[in-house]
């Protein structure tokens, strides 16, 4: 019972994370979610693995498992890829802020300037 | 290369700026900024952090700048320069590259377009018009693209990544290009059909010589850019 406890409780962190990343991508967040929630009751119920396997031909519940796992991370990874990018959406804006609060008028013209070019 | 002699129009549209983003353009941005301020249009021209003196050299031949502190990429030079445009007051925002694939005599075509049909959004068509020493392979890319933009858009268009275009202030007011890099042709389009707004599409010649394709995008960038419009449509 120990086994199940101790996987149940970071899969639990896992689909809070998914819950508050719903606000960046519903796509990505809901299938995080999905994705947890199916490892969990393959974890509780390990019938339910098995009979997955047997359907998708995988060989046995406990390679349901693992796939379940890698197909979570990598849904993870996708995330951390989007929050990078919007990351540099955000740096883009202020970038793209000071460009337009410097504007550099043609030479010979009144205005402001600034000494980068 | 000619030099074409441009008269601008006689329309209602009084404010015209021409937005030109570049990045290490050195070598064709003032040939490009004289021969539309000849023509009687502002220009502003937008540097994407260039490490040569693409910034300066616009300066000297009368455009207004606005540098970047480093490179965004295209899609945000776009976006900063019609930000800057509609503070300025424009009623007209026109799009054009800095590499010299456009003709400045194009630009009184596109605000014809704009006038006669009504329209908020210009797009130009190398397919409607004339292509010179287009590739190929450039070609059936294009075709691939233009099918998949109709598809994905529902926009009847007949060429897409066409850098020149023009639009209306309120056509202006409805684009916020998210994308930074050169998947802001393919957004700026998904924008247009969300907004509804009236659309033509124009004429226009684009003029490839060996400069342009090395610094435009190569055929592998379409790929880059079908990632980048999927990550985008993911964050939301």
């Amino acid at each position: 019972m120990i086994g199940p406890l101790v996987l149940t409780l970071p899969m639990l962190a896992i689909i809070a994370y998914a819950l508050l990343e719903l606000k960046r991508s519903r796509l990505v967040g809901f299938a995080i979610a999905v994705l947890t929630l199916a490892a969990l009751s393959f974890i509780w119920v390990p019938g339910i693995a098995a009979r997955v396997a047997e359907v998708l031909q995988l060989g046995g519940g406990t390679d349901v498992i693992i796939y379940s796992w890698i197909g979570l991370l990598t849904l993870i990874l996708l995330n951390i890829h989007l929050r990078i990018r919007q990351q540099m959406q955000i740096l883009a804006a202020l970038a793209r802020q000071i460009a337009l609060a410097n504007r550099q008028p043609p030479q010979g013209q009144p205005g402001p300037s600034t000494s980068r070019t | 290369m000619p030099v074409f002699e441009v008269t601008r129009p006689e329309t209602a549209l009084d404010v015209v700026v021409v937005t030109i983003p570049a990045l290490n353009e050195a070598a064709s941005i003032s040939r490009v900024v004289t021969e539309i301020l000849r023509a009687g249009f502002d220009c502003v021209v937008i540097d994407d952090g260039s490490t040569d003196q693409t910034g300066t050299i616009a300066r000297a031949a009368g455009a207004v700048v606005l540098r970047h502190p480093y490179t965004l990429g295209q899609g945000a030079a776009l976006q900063t320069g019609i930000e800057w445009a509609i503070d300025r007051g424009a009623d007209v925002i026109v799009t054009f590259d800095g590499d010299g694939q456009h003709r400045p005599a194009d630009i009184p075509l596109l605000l014809d377009g704009l006038v006669r049909n009504d329209a908020d959004f210009a797009l130009g068509s190398r397919f409607l018009g004339a292509t010179v020493n287009m590739p190929r392979v450039r070609g059936i890319l294009l075709r691939v693209a233009i099918w998949f933009t109709r598809f994905a858009t529902g926009l009847n268009v007949t060429d897409t990544h066409n850098g020149l275009r023009a639009m209306t202030r309120r056509g202006a007011m409805a684009i916020r290009l998210r994308q930074p890099g050169m998947a802001h042709a393919s957004e700026l389009l998904h924008q247009i059909a969300a907004s509804r707004l009236p659309w033509v599409e124009v004429p226009a010649t684009i003029e490839y010589s060996g400069r342009t394709l090395q610094k435009g995008q190569t055929n592998a960038d379409f790929a880059v850019i079908l990632v980048d419009l999927l990550m985008g449509r993911l964050s939301r």
